[in-house]
């Protein structure tokens, strides 16, 4: 490992350093210059953000594995580091007036979401076992601080101690079944274990457990039920631009990391995690529906919704059991398009929170089609995309993952899939007939921003534009699975 | 190679077995020999007749945690100069830049919470 080698290395990693980089200079950049309003703050981090994305792009096409095989720069890594840049730069534009409106105004918070972008991007990238664990514990610290800026809120600090704590015994799990995971193969390198474990055919009872602990704890980052139970808790005291990142980034990552982990590492065992995942899939589909259909508050009820829609995600990790290349693109193009409509209804939410109120209840959207067309309109799509309507994105999502289940000839899931669909009807639907079909109520008032609005409206386009012509983001999705296969 | 290193594990078992053994033996070794006469002086906190005032449960201010964060950080930087400048020789400028960004990162650090009013003792 020469010093050429490490500079090129180092160049390959240009989008998480400049990352890193900016968000120190928010941190020092608002202590130099104190300003009443974090306009300036703003608009550092989408310039760094916007380097970022054009350091990516400039390595579209290299494929390489840097710093001693601790990273691989593929076009998978190159999708995720595009998605994790999007979502930080929307997440930033829709929180800006929802900082304001809360009186939480604070430099940190910029520079905080773009460390845990930048650790993000590192776990989606990461090929070895210590660089997944590094990127996941980099996002989730950032992630437990952001839970609890709103440090007037006692529910704000709930949701941050019941994360840390559960976060932070989840990683141990996680931690212990790579231990024992590497204590039978001798490598925390993926494709070494990989390779270890396809040599022999006679497994011990030991590499089972380690494996289940893994599955334990990456179930726990994608809030997959059985272990679901923080989510809606967390997802509601956190304040709602958090809240939407979290719905999103975290929750791609850890499931990119785990096909990374399932396909390349543990393959050889994909009978037993194929059992396992598919039961897991089933109850989190059913379970999160049902929970969602009684929910009084539409933050909570999204929350659930997220955990079903991470159950439709597993079909496709189980139907990677046969057929590997279409049920990992169609879990990708499936995050692609979730990630746009969650976080679009959770931004809908941010346009009626003012001071005092939260701005999350069914009350909060009575009337909003005649009070604040434009927004209603937004949520409207949103939530069809959620429900998975053509011509919205969420269709398409469905409709792969659907027919990977079909195609991996495992159609019992794909049915309770479908059938959850219906289900989940009753309550997407509820929060139109609340908008559209009720009297306004003196609690609906929607601000006005102009960064959420066009933030929103980006989403949306994109979320139509996904459902109409949807073959570019197949290929991009099955061309960014290359790497793994 | 397969579990090859998971077998030379099982007396690290076995000493954990005997360690625990043996610290549990004493124990009861102990509660079946020694003479068992309670009372109340025996039991208060300060067995040197001191009334206890007050209640155990009381806030603390753990105001040192950012002294022992700041401290921490510190710590590592030094464990890193360490290495680096037995093999500075050999390794040339482009190690020499590295150190001086990281060092540059742990002094944002320093002067960020500096500014913030870390450093300051305020009750």
């Amino acid at each position: 490992m020469n010093s050429v080698q490490l500079l090129t290395d180092t160049i390959s990693l240009l989008p998480e350093l400049v990352l890193l980089a900016f968000g120190l200079l928010i941190l020092v950049w608002d202590f130099c210059f104190p300003h009443e309003s974090k306009s300036q703050l703003l608009f550092i981090g989408l310039i760094g953000i916007v380097l970022a994305a054009f350091f990516s792009l400039n390595q579209a096409g290299v494929t390489r594995q840097i710093f001693a095989h601790q990273l691989s720069i593929d076009y998978l890594t190159l999708f995720c580091r595009l998605i994790f840049l999007a979502t930080a730069a929307m997440v930033f534009l829709i929180s800006f007036n929802y900082l304001r409106v809360q009186g939480a105004e604070r430099g940190e918070y910029y520079a905080l979401l773009l460390f845990a972008t930048a650790g993000l991007m590192i776990m989606a990238a990461g090929i070895s076992f210590l660089s997944i664990y590094l990127g996941l514990e980099l996002t989730a610290i950032c992630s437990y601080i952001l839970c609890g800026f709103l440090v007037r809120d006692n529910r704000s600090g709930e949701a941050a101690l019941k994360y840390f704590v559960l976060g932070l015994f989840a990683s141990g799990i996680m931690m212990y079944g790579i231990s024992l995971v590497y204590g039978v193969s001798g490598s925390i390198y993926l494709h070494e274990i990989g390779k270890a474990l396809a040599a022999t055919s006679n497994y011990p009872l030991i590499l089972t457990v380690g494996m289940v602990l893994l599955i334990v704890g990456f179930c726990f980052k994608i809030a997959a039920v059985p272990f679901h139970m923080w989510a809606p808790d967390v997802y509601e005291g956190a304040p709602t631009p958090v809240t939407a990142f979290m719905s999103v980034g975290p929750k791609i990552a850890a499931f990119v990391a785990m096909l990374r982990v399932l396909l390349v590492a543990l393959f050889p065992l994909k009978e037993q995690w194929g059992f396992l995942f598919a039961i897991i899939a089933a109850v989190t589909i059913t379970l999160g529906n049902i929970m969602a259909l009684r929910q009084e508050s539409v933050k909570r009820m999204l929350a659930y919704s997220g955990i079903a829609h991470v159950g439709y995600a597993l079909i496709g990790v189980v139907a990677c059991v046969t057929s590997p290349d279409i049920g990992a693109a169609s879990v990708l193009l499936y995050f692609m398009l979730y990630f746009l409509a969650n976080m679009g209804a959770f931004g809908v939410l941010i346009f009626l929170c003012r001071q005092g109120n939260i701005g999350e209840t069914y009350e909060d959207l009575k009337g909003l089609g005649k009070v604040s067309p434009m927004a209603a309109l937004l949520m409207t799509v949103f939530i069809l995309s959620l429900l998975g309507i053509p011509p919205t994105g969420g269709f398409i999502g469905k409709l792969w993952v659907f027919a990977a289940a079909v195609k991996a000839d495992i159609i019992w899931l794909a049915v309770v899939g479908l059938v959850n669909a219906i289900i989940s009807a009753y309550y997407y639907l509820n929060v139109l007939v609340v908008m559209y079909m009720h009297e306004p109520s003196p609690e609906t008032q929607p601000v006005n921003s102009f960064s959420l609005m066009m933030a929103l409206s980006i989403m949306a386009l994109v979320t139509i534009y996904m459902g109409v012509w949807p073959n570019i983001f197949f290929d991009l999705a099955q061309k960014s699975l290359v790497a793994i296969l | 190679m397969l579990l090859s290193g998971l077998s030379s594990y099982i007396p690290v078992l076995v000493f954990m077995a005997i360690s625990g053994a043996i610290g549990f033996l004493m124990l009861l070794i102990g509660r079946l020999w020694r003479p068992s006469h309670p009372y109340k002086e025996k039991l208060s906190p300060y067995e040197c007749g001191i009334e206890p005032e007050g209640d155990a449960w009381e806030r603390v201010i753990p105001r040192y945690y950012v002294y022992a964060m700041l401290f921490l950080a510190f710590d590592v930087e030094a464990l890193f100069l360490f290495p680096w400048a037995i093999v500075f020789d050999k390794i040339g400028w482009f190690a020499f830049i590295e150190m001086v960004l990281f060092i540059i990162v742990l002094l944002i650090g320093l002067v960020y919470a500096w500014a913030k009013g870390a450093l300051d003792w305020r009750y």
